[in-house]
């Protein structure tokens, strides 16, 4: 196994012997904080598994979708997507994609696609209802 | 723990700060200022109880024995005070006593609002007392437990007339001149205003931006202008052997469209699971809105119910978004803060399904 792959199983492990060994033996007041913790955990494991395969996804969707990006951001790097990010959002408040048409299409594509990405990590439960 | 230790033994509250109340000479001065306004000799706090819920406020339940005069007797209140972290948007302890005095004139269910009091001097924080209504509150009982609430339809029949009695006060008011009204229309203010807290945040967010251009483009032509709650959903009344019995936590009240208040009430994020239950997770929209509109005398355009259920979702996404801010810039480190940070994709999801299918 190889050390990435091995410190997630211990997140998972432990996350295991959270919920299995010590919130039966808690007392009522501390279950909430105990499924928070159980929860955190579960959505770190699924961040880690994404890793930045979407990140790069989402930063070669939102190139199409904004004029001109320069040179330095068509590299990805989270610093570019955040910049391009702040860009497209600019664009929509300025009435970019209210006509619409293939380039509505693409932004609603686009917004779908990245919104479920995120919830695939945050609540994979609410992704299937 | 004993309610003597709880009085006098200089307690802790649940996050492990030493709470005014629970200071002698706080009591003490608090006891003097109802004896003052209920024209009485003596005053003795029998027992003292932090009640859960609120970060913004503090409401403790008090039973107090008042020794003669016109109100004799054993009395069962909450007192209500700021908590160390205030928000903006909310109203003071004043705005909403004032607030809660109109309303419980409409009659509108809510706990009778009793005394203000803005004098620091007497517990350190402005507070007000109102009487302590019974019932169950907590949201995911109501919405699963169906012994608690027997009958679904009555319930959502009350909370629909409740709310048409809030949407009754309208501007002006002689008694509410401390709330204003948004001068381009409540549905505009609420876009532009989410707008200034979303460019307060580090990152960007393109899925509750394209919801909020949505929005200004879709928003009424006309808007009635009413009070509104400001937060009515399940979670923020109480139910008493199946019946409506309060509305409580009116601190985001104001001057609003008051389709926001249905809205906010059917958004889906608010059925705490249940989501077959349009009506707060607790019973049927059209049980709901049969008793709105038998009180109010008005028909709910349902088209303009939905735009207001996609404001919703949006609302609550900022408010997750700055609630996690607080946890990620260091002001307030909290797992129950970041981890409300991890619910703006559903929320976010929610509002594209409901604008993306019905396109502008």
């Amino acid at each position: 196994m190889s050390e990435a792959a091995d410190a997630r199983d211990l997140l998972a492990i432990a996350r295991t012997t959270l919920l299995e060994q010590v919130l039966p033996a808690l007392p009522e007041a501390h279950r909430y904080d105990v499924l928070m913790i159980a929860n955190a955990i579960g959505i770190t494991l699924r961040a880690i598994e994404a890793d930045n395969v979407t990140l790069r996804g989402e930063h070669g969707s939102v190139l199409g979708l904004v004029d001109r990006a320069p040179a330095e951001l068509r590299s990805f790097s989270t610093e570019a997507l955040a910049v391009l990010n702040a860009e497209l959002v600019a664009a929509i408040r300025a009435g970019k994609f209210d006509d619409g048409g293939e380039l509505g299409e693409r932004l609603h594509v686009h917004l779908l696609e990245t919104v479920r990405d995120r919830l695939r990590v945050d609540n994979p439960k609410a992704l299937a209802r | 723990m004993n309610t003597d230790t709880l009085i006098r033994g200089g307690v802790n509250d649940v996050d492990g700060r030493v709470c005014p109340l629970d200071a002698a000479e706080s009591r003490d001065r608090l006891c003097a200022f109802i004896a003052a306004a209920t024209r009485a000799n003596a005053v003795e706090v029998r027992a003292l109880r932090k009640l859960s819920g609120g970060a913004i406020q503090e409401n403790w339940a008090i039973d107090v024995m008042i020794a003669d005069g016109p109100q004799q007797g054993v009395h069962e209140w909450v007192l209500r005070t700021d908590a160390p972290s205030s928000v903006a948007t909310s109203l003071t302890r004043a705005q909403e006593f004032a607030v809660l005095r109109v309303a419980f004139a409409a009659l509108a269910l809510v706990a009778e609002p009793l005394w203000l009091c803005e004098d620091r001097a007497v517990i350190g924080r402005a507070f007000f007392l109102m009487r302590r209504l019974p019932g169950i509150a907590a949201g995911h009982r109501l919405a699963r437990d169906d012994a608690l609430i027997p009958n679904r339809e009555r319930l959502a029949l009350q909370l629909g007339a409740n709310l048409a009695r809030v949407h009754a006060v309208v501007p002006p008011h002689a008694d509410l001149s401390l709330l204003t009204v948004p001068a381009q229309g409540p549905a505009l203010h609420q876009i532009e205003s989410a707008r200034a807290h979303l460019d307060l945040l580090p990152a960007a967010h393109p899925a509750l931006e394209w919801g909020l251009r949505w929005c200004e483009r879709n928003r009424p032509a006309t808007e009635r202008v009413t009070l509104v709650h400001g937060d009515y959903r399940t979670g923020n009344y109480l139910v008493d052997h199946g019946e409506l019995v309060g509305v409580l936590d009116w601190e985001f009240a104001g001057w609003g469209n008051p389709m926001s208040d249905i809205g906010w009430c059917f958004a889906r994020c608010w059925r705490f699971g249940r989501d077959d239950l349009r009506a707060g997770g607790v019973g049927e929209a059209e049980d709901f809105l049969a008793g709105y509109e038998a009180v109010s005398g008005t028909r709910v355009e349902r088209d303009e119910l939905q735009y207001w259920e996609v404001m919703a979702h949006l609302r609550w996404a900022l408010i997750a978004l700055q609630q996690a801010e607080r946890h990620r810039s260091g002001e307030e480190r909290s797992l129950e803060l970041a981890l409300t940070g991890r619910m703006v994709s559903a929320l976010e999801l929610e509002a594209l399904s409901l604008t993306v299918a019905v396109r502008s």
